[in-house]
Formats: C-alpha cells, sequence, structure tokens
C-alpha cells in the first residue's frame, strides 16, 4: 500500500507567488481528497494537530519565494521532504507571469492549472511508484566475492548481477533491471555527495549516461550497462547518497529500467566471476 | 518637524482549507492595499514564523512586531495569528474574529475556500472595514 500524500504549501501572503501555493494545494485536494493538506500556520502552533497525519507521510513542500518558508517549517519540525515545488521555476517553465492582484489573473489561474496537473503527472505519480515498488524491492540472499587490499574492501556479486567495464552493474529482475555502481567504482570515488537522478520514461541506450554524481574528489558518470527505458529512480539518494558507498549493490541502486533488448546488451557485459576477476586486474594493475 | 507615526502591522491566520482563512487573506489585502495603504503593512505569517533564520529569515518581521501595534485576524478557533505573535514577537494589540462577523453576514458565507465568489468578496470588505477601523483607533493613539 502507498504512503499517504500530504501538501505543504507556505502559504504566503506578501507576495504573489506565496498566494499560488495556497490556490495550486486547494485545487490539488479538489481533485483528490485523498491528500492531505497541510495548514502550515496551524501546523507551526499545534504541531500535534498533524501527528497522525504526517505519521509515515511522504511530504510535498510547495515554496513561492526564495525565503522557502514552507520547506523550513518542514526541516524545523524534523519532516522528511519528498518532493519540493518552487513557483519561480514554475513561472518560468510554463512561462507565465500572474499579477498582483487579490484576485487570480488569466495568467495566475493558468499557472495554478499547469503546477496542479504537473503535481498528479510527475510528483504523485512517481511517489505513489516508487512507494510501491520499494515495498516489493528485496535483497535477500546476494552472496558476495569478496577481496581486501591495503585498507579497502572490495566485494562483487556472484550471482544475478552483470557488469560493463564502467565498473557499474545491472541487477536483471525479469523485464526490468536496477543499475548501480560497483564497490570499485565506489571507492575510487571517495564519500558521494550528491547525486543527479535522470528522469522517469527517460529512454536511454547502453552505455548512455543514467545519473550524475559528486563526490569529494570528482563528478562522475553512471554508465547504464543496459538499453531501455528508466521507470523508476531511488529518491531515498538525495537524502542519503552515501548508500552509493556503504551498501552500493542494494540500497544504492539507482534506477530501474524496463530492458529493451537484454540478450543483445549481455553482449558486452560480464557475470559476476568475470568482472571479479576484472576488478582484481585492475586493483593489481593500480598497486 | 514632522513626526511619522510607525504602520500597524496586518497578520492574516491565512488557514488552509476554511473559508476562513480564505476571508482573513482577502480582507488583509483588501486593508493594506486599498483601504489603508498608508498605515499599515502585511505581516506575512509563514515569513514571520521563519523569522529567526539569519539568511532571507523573516527576522525584520519579529522585531516589528515586537516594537509595534499589530492586528491579527482570526479564521477558526486556533488563533493560529495571535499565538505566533506572542510567541515570536509581544502579544497582539488586537484581534478581529472572523467568525464573528460572518455570524451577522450569513447570507454571504461562500461555500469553497478556493472560490469565495462574489458574496464572498462583499464579506471579506466588511471584514476589512472592520479592521480599517481598529487601524485608525490604533493608529491614532500612537
Amino acid at each position: 500500500m502507498s504512503k499517504k500524500i500530504c501538501l505543504l504549501p507556505c502559504n504566503g501572503l506578501d507576495k504573489a507567488l506565496g498566494v499560488i501555493t495556497r490556490e495550486v494545494s486547494l485545487k490539488v485536494i479538489e481533485k483528490d481528497s485523498s491528500i492531505d493538506l497541510i495548514c502550515p500556520v496551524l501546523y507551526n502552533t499545534n504541531e500535534k494537530k498533524y501527528d497522525e497525519i504526517l505519521k509515515d507521510a511522504q511530504i510535498i513542500v510547495i515554496d513561492g519565494c526564495s525565503t522557502r518558508c514552507a520547506a523550513k517549517l518542514a526541516d524545523m519540525k524534523g519532516q522528511k521532504i519528498s518532493k519540493r515545488i518552487f513557483i519561480p521555476d514554475m513561472t518560468k517553465k510554463f512561462q507565465l507571469r500572474p499579477g498582483k492582484k487579490l484576485v487570480l489573473d488569466i495568467d495566475g489561474e493558468k499557472l495554478v492549472e499547469k503546477i496542479a496537473e504537473e503535481i498528479f503527472t510527475e510528483f504523485i505519480t512517481e511517489l505513489t511508484t516508487v512507494t510501491e515498488k520499494k515495498e516489493e524491492r528485496k535483497f535477500v540472499g546476494v552472496e558476495y566475492f569478496e577481496i581486501t587490499v591495503d585498507k579497502y574492501h572490495f566485494r562483487v556479486p556472484k550471482e544475478g548481477y552483470y557488469f560493463n567495464e564502467n565498473d557499474c552493474w545491472a541487477k536483471i529482475e525479469g523485464k526490468t533491471a536496477l543499475v548501480g555502481i560497483t564497490d570499485y567504482f565506489q571507492n575510487k570515488a571517495g564519500d558521494v555527495i550528491f547525486v543527479d537522478l535522470p528522469t522517469i520514461e527517460t529512454k536511454i541506450e547502453q552505455f548512455d549516461e543514467v545519473a550524475d554524481f559528486e563526490s569529494v574528489k570528482a563528478l562522475l558518470q553512471l554508465i547504464s550497462p543496459v538499453s531501455g527505458n528508466i521507470i523508476d529512480v531511488n529518491n531515498e539518494l538525495e537524502n542519503s547518497p552515501e548508500f552509493l558507498n556503504c551498501d552500493a549493490y542494494e540500497q544504492g541502486w539507482v534506477a530501474e529500467i524496463e530492458l529493451a533488448d537484454l540478450e543483445e546488451d549481455k553482449e558486452l557485459l560480464m557475470d559476476g566471476p568475470t568482472y571479479f576477476e576484472y576488478m582484481k586486474r585492475k586493483i593489481v594493475e593500480e598497486n | 518637524m514632522i513626526s511619522v507615526k510607525p504602520k500597524i502591522g496586518i497578520i492574516a491566520c491565512s488557514g488552509e482549507k476554511l473559508v476562513e482563512g480564505t476571508l482573513t487573506r482577502v480582507a488583509t489585502r483588501i486593508v493594506v492595499e486599498k483601504l489603508r495603504p498608508f498605515t499599515t503593512t502585511i505581516i506575512c505569517q509563514p515569513l514571520f514564523m521563519a523569522g529567526d533564520i539569519n539568511h532571507k529569515g523573516g527576522g525584520s518581521e519579529r522585531e516589528f512586531a515586537k516594537k509595534h501595534k499589530t492586528i491579527t485576524i482570526e479564521g477558526c478557533d486556533e488563533e493560529c495569528g495571535k499565538v505566533a505573535v506572542e510567541r515570536y514577537s509581544a502579544p497582539a494589540t488586537a484581534t478581529i474574529y472572523v467568525k464573528e462577523i460572518m455570524k451577522q453576514h450569513p447570507e454571504f458565507i461562500p461555500n469553497s475556500p478556493q472560490d469565495i465568489g462574489d458574496d464572498g468578496m462583499k464579506l471579506a470588505e466588511i471584514i476589512a472595514q472592520e479592521v480599517a477601523k481598529k487601524v485608525d483607533e490604533l493608529y491614532k493613539s500612537q
């Protein structure tokens, strides 16, 4: 079952775009009453009112200006933010400039409609899909080849994973594959501090870039071992990029790809035992 | 020598989901933009709440409400505006309860917080007039 989705708008009053956050929120709950709306002022004054609603909820914050009051409020209350909407970005995206009058003008109304639509088609769909998939997604009984060189420990899954020469993996799960980076890759990269996840529904070819990483040492890319369509991403990495270092083959998965032609892709991939030997040779050469 | 009196700060409850919340917002803007633009200023409650954050925070809002007179406009019994002003700055100088005004004008009560319609706008004007009266009283007393 999916987690509850809540909207937390800034509800600003002194700027036109703050007003938009409220209108958007009301529009969204009008279309789907299962979504809860958090009143920021009441949440600030009497947070107990929302204890039950916010338990295990996924929160979408909507901020109207760069003060980002809604995001700050969520942070102050120790809430994890699942998605952030920043209205000035949306005005640029949709090329709409609402006026400052009491009643929304045509651009303001259009902007409210567009953002509400985007919340449904992009954010809520993604959050629902991710939640459902995560509940199904389990990494049970993965066995590893292991080797320690100096102070570094490297693992390679024995079965079920395929690897390319760019030190990225694909774990095949029927018609889809999870992709990520190997232990060797993360060891070389150092601590990952930021992950730029791909957009769902992006088509990629084998050896295309799936995602960018920023580590303490460098900017790096996950090069896809397989071709297909991205159907899911690991949003947990946005808040916990360290999963790529501490659990590269399981919690550190980056994206899920609906496979286009696995048999063809496999021609340029290595299985676990082969990649383990390949990785050991690279380590020996470097030392 | 010209003596400049400080403006009166207006804080709307801004409550979500409630028509009362919308009415407080609209009434506040009518007061500050149309009825008393030279003697009032909006204190944006969300910004006010984020006030002690140094960068781009609403610290100036909190400072204003500490030193100057404020009117909160409350939409429901939670009295969020009043509670917030007292918590972060100083007790509000006056409070207007929208529900009391609504009781006197049941014919104008709107159904939807998203679209209060023409009747809702009339009610917001009436609330704004009440706020403006209070503004005049407080402004003159300075």
